[in-house]
């Protein structure tokens, strides 16, 4: 019963205080906008490498006079380099290493007459596809140090600026993310604080009266929850729309369908931003309440 | 019921508000303080209720030495007694009636027990037809037995109330103190402590 009190005399307080609850309402919405845009953007940086990094694999070649044996050997030895780094193991024997000349070659696999069979001079090769892009130069090591490989080859410049790229991305992230939840904590202890200024009389009354500081606190605590849900879901749902219109504009475009990269729908990433802006905005509500009040709780 | 032992309380600033002061008041009593502006009436007050600390010797409330008492109880002291102040300190933005039950959500009342009570107290001081009327609608004397009402409404061991007629022509005062013996009578469990 006394939790409805509190909840009740906490809306109450949001509608009375109009123009500070807007004014806090709106700092959360254009704090957690900006945080969603960066959060977007992380991700689809984050998927466009892994889309990347499944095209791309180590290709290991070996010596030509490997044995079947120690051809099968080397394949097992990969494969026990752990499944957490390497996806999938793929060997290409001679033949297909040859149709697959043809192939590129097309019109002119003439000039591959005469290398079939026993005259065959492409290695026998293993594809080697990671599970994330960050393992190539351990994985390239390791692998470089087994029996019987000729040569390694991966396209490490791209995976570089790949990686560097996520990578950056995600420390721009984290700071935008630390500095506006700095800075919708203190914007709101200070619109929270106007209110409790313009009712410290209320305070000192309900301190005579006999209530304890959680109680004087509770309402303004619920204010700032309240204040933090709507400004999460607001956000979630603009977020959402105006997303999905730059994406289907981006989509269509034809660099995006020339590299066959596919950016993240909303709903992709949806869940995630729903529970980060739920957590922040109560989290926000609540530090910024508990901040501006500890001051006029002395009496 | 109450009881000072050599309390001395010196503000920061140097000022001797209360000099070595010892009395008891027990339980029924009423008893007055008087003295000039300045004399530390207001002072004795903020000492009982806890809001200022003795600089020197013991104050008893209902046989606890309150003198070491822990900050996070002082709310719980405070529930012990009503107080009424001389500038009333209701809450303009609430009626009459609220103003009242404010009191008794602090302490966590069930709502039955408020529906029961606010009109109980509302109607021993006489407010009872102005419970939807909020304070600034209120003359005066009506605002202090508003006050009075939201002292009383907790069944407090004592009142204290700190110049309760101050602000009020002497006519509205008779009647405010006329009420205060009044419930005083009605209620010999309580001792109450006035300053005037």
């Amino acid at each position: 019963m006394n939790s409805f009190y509190l909840i009740s005399e906490g809306f109450k307080n949001i509608f009375k205080n109009k123009k500070s609850s807007f004014t806090s309402l709106i700092t959360m919405i254009c704090a957690m906008f900006i945080f969603g845009v960066a959060f977007a953007i992380g991700e689809n940086a984050n998927s466009v490498v892994k889309q990347v990094s499944k095209e791309m694999g180590l290709q290991v070649y070996m010596k030509n006079d490997a044995t079947d044996e120690q051809i099968i050997k080397l394949g097992d030895e990969i494969r026990d380099l752990g499944n957490d780094k390497i996806a999938t193991v793929e060997m290409v024997t001679k033949q297909q290493a040859l149709e697959r000349m043809k192939e590129r070659f097309e019109d002119n696999d003439w000039i591959f007459e005469g290398y079939e069979g026993e005259d065959n001079i492409f290695p026998v090769s293993y594809v080697v596809h990671l599970t994330d892009l960050s393992y190539t130069k351990e994985i390239e090591s390791k692998i470089s140090k087994m029996e019987n490989v000729d040569v390694i080859r991966s396209s490490d410049e791209t995976v570089d600026t790949l990686i560097k790229l996520a990578n950056g991305i995600r420390v721009a992230i984290m700071v935008i993310f630390i500095l506006l939840i700095l800075m919708a904590v203190t914007i709101i202890s200070n619109t929270i604080k106007l209110t409790v200024h313009s009712r410290r009389k209320e305070i000192s009354i309900m301190k005579y009266v006999g209530a304890t500081n959680g109680f004087i606190r509770g309402p303004f605590v619920v204010e700032g929850i309240i204040i933090g849900l709507f400004a999460a879901i607001l956000t979630i749902f603009s977020l959402g729309i105006s997303y999905n219109i730059i994406i289907e504009k981006l989509q269509g475009s034809d660099v995006l369908q020339k590299i066959g990269v596919v950016l993240l729908k909303f709903s992709d990433m949806s869940q995630s931003i729903a529970i980060i802006f739920l957590l922040l905005g109560i989290g926000i509500g609540v530090i910024g309440s508990m901040v501006s009040m500890k001051k006029y709780l002395e009496v | 019921m109450i009881e000072f032992k050599n309390v001395t309380k010196i503000y920061e600033t140097g000022t001797e508000a209360v000099h070595d002061a010892t009395f008891t008041i027990e339980k029924g009593e009423f008893a007055f303080l008087v003295g000039q502006s300045g004399s530390g009436k207001s002072t004795l007050i903020k000492l009982i209720l806890k809001e200022e600390e003795a600089t020197k010797g013991n104050i008893i409330i209902n046989g606890k030495d309150i003198t070491y008492l822990r900050k996070k109880r002082v709310p719980f002291l405070r529930r012990s007694m009503g107080v009424v102040f001389q500038d009333f300190r209701l809450l303009p933005d609430k009626t009459v009636y609220d103003n009242v039950a404010f009191a008794m959500h602090i302490v966590r009342a069930t709502p039955k027990h408020i529906r029961r009570q606010v009109p109980m107290v509302l109607s021993l001081v006489g407010l009872s037809n102005k419970a939807k009327m909020y304070p600034n609608e209120l003359s005066g004397g009506e605002q202090q037995r508003v006050a009075l009402a939201r002292a009383l409404v907790n069944n407090p061991s004592m009142i204290i109330a700190d110049e309760p007629t101050g602000n009020l022509d002497p006519d509205t005062a008779w009647e405010i103190m006329k009420l205060l013996n009044e419930i005083n009578a009605r209620r010999n469990n309580s001792c109450n402590g006035y300053t005037r």
